[in-house]
């Protein structure tokens, strides 16, 4: 019975336990620190902030998805080599996670590590076929920061397996065609791509450079006036949208978003209050441009005043910020010279039929004739450019006619226009009528003279 | 039960004492310190709100034989010159032209009346904008003030615009790079009397940059040079064949869909009576944080005759965005300026400012001259204080962050010598 003697069993399980502890103490000491820049000399004070929470986290749970959480925020705040160390850690603890894998290659193209940034990309597309086209696209552009011929054939290879409908992808295959002296491969992708995307002008001007390498000059000047014409663009910061998009999780950005989705009619109050809070952690244009846009809303124009001009002063005038600041000071009564002033000075950044119209507005209070005469044919010109370059010609071609009634300072190019309109929809005669009067009005009209050449009338 | 309640108690509160792999990343881009002592100086007024200076040149506007400074300040979109006084002291002047975000300009004598004019790039719109908001501007010298003149407009963004005979009839012409957003051209302008321009397309391709003019190929006109930089990297010229024809000659292409081409400038830089190029790349802007990259940097295309150009590397500063050339150590050869918009800005010793020290055979070292302000986009030289030593000025252009060791136009005074 008393083979143990109580003492030694109390001993042994002291041992035990002590070793035990020991251990695990050990075990929790040698545990890896995250890595601690000084993020708040760096940031503001509520991305500071959620630092500390994130650090936390990956710092007492040990848990794959903490340090992958950390990893994206440094990497989106800029701080590579330290999200490179925590998205090291994530993938030693869940080396199968696609997540992880597909942030480090991320942060390694960030870091210019492109080699190891495709292995990571290449095991990512290898465990989910959702992000394959992506990976492969930024392994691509990896390959071509290599610039030999080697890295050029590595970056084909990898968009030869980019699927169909991955525009970013096949328009990068096309554009390494062209540009590795082979347009007449290129062709039939970017025939293909136009068919599905005729409103992307970067695919025509592609497509005119292909053309123009392989003799095809009337289809290249073809192409490159549709490029003049369509609106669209593709995509191809793949790795910039993706850590742009992440941004908006972490820190003051993730509490900009937050407000904004709070705002509806109900409670504005709570919204501004916000909003006001957090210019004051850092100032940031877009938010100060959103609370004076609700100032307005809420008629309370004198602080929306106050903010534009605030805005304009520390981030420049842009003819947006302008416009809008004309508007609140409309709303605010202002002296309507001022006012005019506003929107005259946006219209000297751009061209644009909203500030012609608000001009309008004021200019028949207290406007002569003859001025609102000129602005509306501005007016009319502006939006003729518009739908020029949405390739709407049919709404253009009245527009720039009416736009040509009344002299103003774009009426030649009002004529000029008017010109291509009409020749795009293979009007010749009249096209010339209007390229020759531009010319009248401007001799120095460097693509009326072109045209009316071309058109075989110079 | 004392040991383990005591370790389940301890355990929340241990720290972390072991440490993650280090990090195999660059640390971006650092130098060692130059050997040539600068002075640093900062004209104008205390910077409360972050500077974009698109463009700073060293010339002397009133014809004092004192140099200024002439930069163009695309936050409160005007040009400003700088006055140096004695004691060091700087007066700034802002030229009371309106203008919407100017990029660049180029003082000539448009109009050979024997003063100074100033051309204007505007860009419209310092941030992407695909809108025809650019124009060319002439600012015409009018005794003490100037004379607003728009040459052309209803163009896109115009990032250069640069004066020389193109045609041969002894006038003054222009090539004009249009930069845009997604469309774009470079232009040249034919100078038909009364300050009228008529324009001519040379290439269609966004992104332009720089067009120096330079007799690239050795036969007496001036041919023009032009970095396009947006949907391809890559390097044109356009070869004078005289009466107002070019004939387009592509010089270099990179495959590389990031490289970031950020400018370009026109030098012998060797001494051997040629025209080279020296071409910066190191733009980032496409992201809301930047990190240097190990292709950025600076490439001298050595003129080899023929319209055949050598590629060479000479540098590889992070974030690379603007060359100047100038013997700064009065050794007979020529050295190299650069300066970085996008270096590892988190840390406090990454470069902002080098020259590389020519040993007379074209192989440069590296060395570092400042590390603050950061963001510099534009950097010229010259002999700001008439010691008749080359100085430098640079522009800062802070758009993204960090907002710290801000600069606007900051200056450096070559000490070499100085101390002996």
């Amino acid at each position: 019975m008393n083979r143990f003697p109580p003492k030694l069993l109390l001993v042994i399980v002291l041992g035990i336990e002590t070793v035990v502890s020991g251990w695990a103490i050990v075990g929790q000491l040698r545990r890896p620190a995250p890595p601690r820049p000084p993020v708040a000399s760096l940031v503001d004070a509520e991305t500071s902030r959620h630092f500390r929470e994130l650090w936390s986290a990956a710092d007492t749970s040990g848990q794959n998805e903490d340090w992958l959480a950390l990893g994206q925020a440094f990497a989106v705040y800029g701080f590579f080599p330290e999200a490179e160390r925590c998205l090291g850690q994530a993938r030693q603890l869940a080396p199968q996670s696609v997540d992880t894998l597909f942030w480090s290659g991320l942060v390694m193209n960030r870091l210019g590590q492109t080699t190891r940034s495709t292995k990571y990309l290449s095991e990512a597309a290898r465990r989910d076929a959702t992000r394959r086209d992506e990976c492969h696209y930024i392994s691509a552009r990896n390959h071509l920061r290599g610039d030999a011929t080697a890295d050029t054939q590595k970056a084909e290879a990898e968009l030869r397996q980019v699927s169909s409908n991955h525009l970013a992808g096949q328009y990068l295959l096309a554009y390494l065609l062209v540009h590795s002296d082979r347009p007449g491969e290129a062709m039939p992708i970017l025939d293909r791509l136009i068919a599905g995307h005729g409103d992307i002008h970067r695919l025509y001007q592609l497509r005119a450079r292909a053309a123009e390498q392989l003799g095809e000059f009337d289809k290249a000047r073809d192409d490159r006036e549709w490029a003049e014409r369509v609106p669209e663009t593709i995509p191809t910061d793949a790795v910039a949208d993706r850590l742009g998009d992440r941004g908006h999780q972490f820190g003051l950005d993730n509490r900009i978003l937050r407000a904004g989705q709070l705002a509806s009619q109900k409670n504005l109050d709570a919204v501004v209050k916000e909003l006001n809070t957090i210019l004051k952690i850092a100032y940031r244009p877009r938010v100060a441009r959103l609370l004076a846009s609700i100032e307005l809303r809420r008629g309370r124009s004198a602080s929306a005043v106050k903010l534009l001009e605030t805005l304009i002063r520390r981030d420049g005038s842009t003819a947006d910020t302008l416009i809008e600041l004309g508007l609140a000071r409309q709303s605010a009564m202002a002296d309507s010279g001022k006012i005019l002033g506003t929107f005259q000075l946006a219209l000297r950044h751009k061209l644009d039929p909203e500030t012609c119209r608000l001009m309008i507005r004021l200019v028949k209070e207290t406007g002569t004739p003859e001025e609102l005469e000129r602005l509306e044919a501005l007016h009319k010109h502006a939006e003729g450019l518009q739908a020029f370059r949405d390739n709407r010609l049919e709404e253009a071609i009245p527009l720039f006619r009416l736009a040509t009634t009344v002299a103003h300072r774009e009426q030649a190019d009002s004529f000029y226009f008017l010109g291509e309109c009409l020749r795009h929809q293979r009007q010749r005669r009249p096209a010339v009528n209007a390229y020759r009067r531009c010319l009248e009005l401007r001799p120095q009209h460097g693509r009326a003279a072109d045209a009316v050449n071309r058109l075989g009338e110079g | 039960m004392a040991v383990p309640l005591a370790t389940w108690f301890a355990w929340p509160r241990l720290p972390a004492l072991g440490s993650l792999p280090q990090s195999q990343a660059n640390p971006g881009s650092i130098y060692p310190a130059s050997r040539l002592p600068f002075q640093k100086q900062s004209p104008g007024l205390p910077i409360k709100i972050p500077p974009r200076i698109s463009h700073v040149q060293i010339v002397d506007l009133d014809g004092d034989s004192k140099p200024e400074l002439l930069a163009c300040d695309a936050l409160a979109h005007r040009l400003i010159s700088y006055r140096r006084g004695s004691n060091d002291t700087w007066t700034e002047h802002p030229i009371s032209v309106p203008m919407a975000a100017p990029a660049h300009a180029t003082v000539v004598d448009i109009d050979g009346d024997g003063d100074l004019d100033i051309l204007v790039a505007i860009l419209g719109n310092a941030f992407p904008d695909d809108s025809q908001v650019g124009r060319v501007l002439l600012l015409e010298r009018n005794g003490d003030h100037y004379d607003r003149h728009i040459l052309l407009d209803g163009i896109r963004r115009i990032a250069d615009i640069q004066a020389g005979d193109l045609d041969g009839d002894g006038d003054l012409d222009l090539a004009v790079a249009e930069f845009g957003y997604a469309r774009g051209r470079v232009l040249w302008l034919e100078n038909i009397g009364q300050r009228r321009f008529r324009d001519h397309q040379l290439l269609y391709a966004p992104g332009t940059i720089n067009v120096p003019l330079a007799d690239l190929d050795g036969d007496g006109d001036l041919d023009i040079a032009a970095n396009v930089s947006q949907d391809d990297e890559e390097i044109w010229a356009f070869e004078n064949r005289g009466g107002g024809r070019f004939q387009k000659r592509l010089l270099h292409k990179w495959l590389n869909f990031d490289i970031g081409g950020s400018g370009m400038i026109t030098s012998d830089l060797d001494n051997d009576g040629d025209v080279d190029l020296l071409v910066t790349v190191g733009d980032n802007l496409e992201y809301a944080y930047t990190y240097p990259q190990p292709y950025h940097g600076c490439f001298w295309f050595r003129n080899d005759g023929d319209w055949s150009f050598k590629v060479h590397r000479i540098s590889s500063l992070g974030g690379t965005h603007a060359a100047s050339v100038s013997d700064l150590d009065s050794d007979g050869d020529n050295d190299v300026i650069l300066v970085s918009m996008f270096n590892a800005w988190y840390r406090d010793d990454t470069a902002s400012l080098v020259w590389l020290e020519n040993d007379g055979q074209q192989q440069f070292t590296p060395q570092q001259i400042a590390s603050s302000p950061t963001h510099l986009v534009t950097v010229a030289t010259g002999d700001i204080n008439g010691d008749g030593k080359p100085d430098i000025a640079a522009g800062g252009w802070h758009v993204i962050p960090p907002f710290r060791r801000l600069g606007g136009v900051t200056t450096w005074l070559n000490r070499d010598g100085d101390r002996k």
